[in-house]
């Protein structure tokens, strides 16, 4: 046993010396993409603070300003915000994957390795455990000194060693997916080209088939919802990519964004087992491997015709979207053709290393180009039943309205049930009143279904629709007010951040007032919860909440979403007053020029209003939906507190700013009089004179 | 001893080695003797263990070669085609053999790389093809092992290193009964080394012989006759070969001195003569009865 550990010992020593040059790149790589930047960082800054000291009217506040943001910066950047350390161990992965195995396409190579007394288990322990080596400790100790000098020159507070940690982690779990990956190209291949061919395969196709599979459900699918998390699933897929928007175990700051509901460590920890899945298989293919492999396009020949047949079908497609982009629908089927030829000829001469054998296997053509447009026929005559899918109702668990399934009680299952029948019989019904209405069901079994229709409205839909969004069951899943949580302390993408509360009214489109107080946030979020479930139809928003998050350390807030107050919300007012002194400030008609009124019929017409008794008819209950963002994209309970008129788009002008102002009102408001009026006037002078009319 | 029992190794649709059996007794030193694409090369692959028999088995003294490092532990393969570390020199080489062979003899690695007059601290790819066979066959011989295979060894060697090399397996076989089994084109050289021959003929084995035996009972004669000789005048022999020209008949022919000389006496030749074989003349008139005939190449 000792002799065999001495040996494995002497092996790998052995290999580290003959990589030495795999190290010194590594290190030489980390120092200019970490250390280097740092040294930088810090002598620039404390030059700026020297001139900052010397120039004259700056307050020691300012300074310290400077100061902190140098400190932030230098912080992000030492715990995995450094973009060039993240290029530099994608590329030692892919680099050093490729070395340690690439002696499997050489046949003299493999002759001496595979001759000698050691097990292929030995072997490619050996090996991986040489690429390893060869960049880690690289990395740790350039990150170490980098480290040192921070706290050498004086930075010392902008040290987080829970970032760092996290960093490490992060870098470590990315560099190791990349390398088994890599790894796992130049095992599967007998030529070190092809298999850096195959990694980028690998690395970029879970995220391409995916987008096309986007691609061609949105082109033959009228009820396939695209936008439900695919660019956060498609970032997701392409771990390369991906680990860009991490900042170590969290997301950065502005890739949070995309970052959709998994949070950072979870990812990480995914990516964590497809590498061991990686490594393992790595492992089971090297001993598995063939010797006389060497020199050959792929090592294992049964999988040369699947992998032909799969990229031919893929790059297939993806042509025959580009063309359907360039050119329109037709184009899709040639390009399908143009693809699928393309690629046979490319991976018939990549398998071949002859050019001549371009014309090899055109049954296999053949096969693939029959079965790629059986399957695209197949999906634009809807031969699954995908658009008339309507789920086994024993088998629901939730639904939703919208694209969370979030709604248990019965009545609301049933309705959206009943929806969806009804937008599944619209389907083939074009209607010019259509509304469109995503739903989603959770099935028993753990799988989400997400369907959208263009419902031909009638009264039973109208119904079914205000049924919906006025049940509690369903305010409380949708509305933001609900489901904000001001004491979990973390934002939703898992970064530690504090609640904060801006309040806006009509009066401006910046916060009148930002409550920062946990506390108090709590009792007016209660307050107004309360409120919010008993409020009758009708009344009038006054007031938005922007319910926020900031990051620690932020220079500005996250927002969250959005709750509104109304006029009969009389507890949360008098506590909003209490706490902040902010009012209710409504839209005077003195401070109005006058109020266009577009009218979008047939014909498109303008007319403004400036009879100030009709601008005070119009503003008796009108909503300023700029200042208080009153869109259903915005939020579900900010789009059904008001209505606009059918057809029509109403603005008013500010006197003294000549703002252009958004009108809205609340349900059952609107001044249908006063507009009528000014309608038929305006269409009657449309035809006269297409310039704007002005009556008053 | 190593036993091959129908070993077969296929590269697609080329069957390389074809059931081949054959035996190697331990310390004799076995020839492996082929045609081009007779399979030499993959059959000792097969032995080194590089290569897994797609059929049949490889052992040796009854256990698989193949991923059974006890096994080959005990041996040692010097490929056609050498593989060196980019930029390493000999000592560099013989280093990591020692990790790899527990037996690694460094003293005599540096005796012989001395007496080969090889620098060890050269860097190996400013060697010629020569002295890199050189430093290939010593760490073979260095590493002291029971078995050692050697492909085409002897090519790109001067007629001293030859000679040499010859005499250091000779040694070894004789001092710790070490087998080396050599695989090559030189018939000539495997002559003078090799107790036993392998012959391999299109991924099958023709025979597998003690080479003396092989010698002992192939003959080449000269016969004379006053009269021309019926048809079948030598249907009773084993001939291999038979050419004739006018009275003049040259015949090879299997069977023992002794036999062969009293039936063809019985013929009563004007003029008889019977000579031994050599290595490449049993070569070729076996590789002709297989169908591999030199006038059927060329004409």
């Amino acid at each position: 046993m000792t002799s065999r550990n001495s040996c494995s010992k002497g092996l790998l020593r052995d290999g580290m010396r003959r990589n030495l040059w795999c190290t010194v790149l590594a290190a030489l790589g980390f120092l200019m993409a970490q250390l280097l930047p740092v040294l930088m960082m810090m002598q620039r800054a404390l030059e700026e603070q020297k001139d900052l000291k010397s120039m004259h009217g700056m307050s020691e506040l300012d300074i310290m300003s400077s100061w902190q943001n140098v400190l932030n910066d230098l912080g992000i950047f030492l715990g995995g915000g450094n973009v060039m350390v993240k290029i530099m161990m994608i590329t030692l992965g892919i680099v050093c994957g490729v070395a340690m195995f690439s002696y499997l396409h050489s046949r003299q190579k493999v002759d001496f390795y595979h001759a000698l007394p050691i097990s292929r288990t030995r072997l490619f322990v050996n090996n991986f455990s040489t690429g390893i080596l060869c960049v880690l400790p690289s990395y740790l100790i350039v990150l170490a000194l980098s480290i040192a000098c921070v706290f050498g020159m004086g930075f010392g507070a902008a040290v987080d060693w829970m970032n760092i940690g996290g960093s490490i982690i992060s870098s470590l779990i990315l560099f190791l997916l990349v390398y088994a990956l890599s790894a796992l190209a130049a095992i599967l291949c007998g030529n070190t080209i092809i298999s850096l061919l195959l990694l980028l395969w690998l690395l970029f196709a879970p995220a391409a088939v995916y987008a096309l599979g986007i691609g061609v459900s949105d082109k033959f699918f009228d009820t396939f919802v695209g936008g439900i998390g695919t660019d956060y699933v498609i970032l997701k897929l392409c771990p390369i990519a991906q680990y860009f928007a991490f900042n170590g175990l969290s997301y950065s700051e502005t890739a949070g964004r995309w970052a959709g509901n998994t949070s950072a460590l979870t990812l990480h920890m995914v990516y964590l087992l497809i590498a061991v899945l990686a490594i393992a298989l790595c492992w089971v293919l090297f001993r598995m491997r063939k010797s006389e492999r060497a020199g050959a396009a792929l090592a294992f020949e049964p999988v040369k015709t699947p992998v032909k047949v799969f990229m031919c079908a893929v790059g297939g497609v993806a042509i025959g979207m580009l063309f359907n982009i360039v050119a329109g629908d037709f184009w899709f089927w040639p390009g399908v053709v143009i693809g699928v030829v393309l690629f046979h000829w490319l991976i018939q001469i990549i398998y071949a290393f002859d050019f001549r054998e371009i014309f090899g296997k055109p049954l296999h053509l053949l096969g693939t180009l029959v079965v790629v447009i059986a399957v695209m026929l197949a999906c634009k005559a809807d031969v699954f039943g995908y658009d008339r899918w309507m789920p086994d109702v024993n088998q629901v668990e939730a639904v939703g309205y919208g694209s969370e399934p979030m709604l248990k009680t019965a009545e609301n299952m049933e309705a959206v049930y009943r929806v969806t029948e009804i937008g599944v019989a619209s389907i083939e019904n074009e209607q010019e009143t259509v509304a469109y209405q995503e739903v989603a069901f959770l099935m028993k079994n753990g799988r989400t279904v997400h369907r959208a229709y263009h419902i031909a409205t009638n009264d039973e839909f109208n119904a079914l629709n205000e049924q919906i969004v006025n049940s509690e069951e369903y305010k409380r899943a949708m509305w933001d007010l609900f489901t904000y949580d001001p004491t979990s302390g973390t934002n939703r993408y898992g970064q530690t951040a504090t609640a904060e509360v801006s309040i806006y009214t009509e009066a401006s489109y910046d916060p009148m007032a930002t409550i920062r107080n946990k506390e108090k946030i709590e009792q007016l979020l209660d307050t107004l919860r309360a409120e919010a479930l008993t409020r009758p139809e009708g009344a009038r928003p006054v007031m938005r909440l922007s319910l926020d998050y900031r990051t620690t350390g932020a220079s500005w807030s996250d927002t969250q979403g959005a709750a509104f107050v109304t006029d009969v919300d009389v507890k949360t007012l008098a506590l909003i007053e209490q706490i902040s002194g902010v009012k209710p400030a409504q839209l005077q008609a003195e401070s109005i020029n006058r109020i266009e009124l577009s009218f979008y019929d047939e014909e498109v017409s303008q007319i403004s209003v400036t009879d100030p008794a009709d601008i005070a008819l119009l503003l008796r209950d009108a909503v300023n939906t700029n200042a208080l963002s009153l869109y259903k994209h915005n939020s579900a309970e900010g789009g059904d507190l008001v209505e606009y008129p059918e057809n029509m788009s109403i603005n008013a002008m500010d006197k003294t700013n000549q703002m252009n102002i958004g009108i809205g009102y609340p349900k059952g408001k609107v001044p249908a009089a006063v507009i009528e009026k000014y309608r038929s006037q305006a269409k009657a002078q449309s035809g006269e004179t297409p310039e704007r009319v002005v009556i008053g | 001893m190593i036993t091959a029992t129908n070993a077969t190794k296929h590269f697609g649709t080329l069957t390389a080695v074809d059931h081949v059996c054959a035996e190697i007794r331990n310390g004799s030193v076995f020839g492996l003797i082929g045609s081009n694409g007779a399979g030499k090369s993959t059959f000792l692959r097969m032995l080194a263990g590089i290569l897994q028999p797609d059929e049949g088995n490889v052992t040796i003294d009854g256990a698989e070669v193949y991923e059974n490092i006890p096994v080959k532990e005990r041996c040692f393969f010097i490929s056609d085609e050498q593989f060196f570390f980019p930029n390493c020199t000999p000592w560099e080489m013989k280093n990591y053999y020692q990790t790899c062979y527990e037996r690694f003899d460094e003293p005599r690695f540096h005796k012989l790389m001395k007496g080969f007059g090889l620098d060890e601290h050269r860097k190996i790819r400013t060697f010629s093809k020569g002295m890199k066979k050189q430093v290939s066959v010593i760490c073979g011989i260095c590493a002291t092992t029971d078995y050692l295979f050697c492909d085409e060894t002897f090519d790109g060697l001067d007629p001293v290193v030859r000679q040499t090399v010859k005499s250091l397996f000779a040694e070894a076989v004789e001092d710790r009964g070490m087998t080396p089994v050599i695989a090559s084109h030189n018939l000539r050289e495997l002559e003078d080394i090799c107790d036993h021959v392998g012959l391999l003929h299109r991924g099958g084995i023709l025979f597998s012989r003690d080479l003396d035996e092989m010698k002992l009972g192939m003959f080449k004669m000269q016969c004379i006759f006053q009269e021309q000789l019926p048809a079948d005048a030598w249907g009773s022999f084993d001939v291999l070969r038979l050419e004739q020209r006018g009275s003049l008949y040259t015949l090879t022919a299997r069977g023992n001195r002794e036999e062969l000389q009293r039936r063809v006496a019985e013929m009563n030749p004007t003029f008889f003569e019977l000579l031994p074989l050599t290595l490449e003349e049993i070569f070729i008139s076996e590789t002709e009865v297989a169908g591999y005939d030199i006038k059927k190449l060329l004409f």
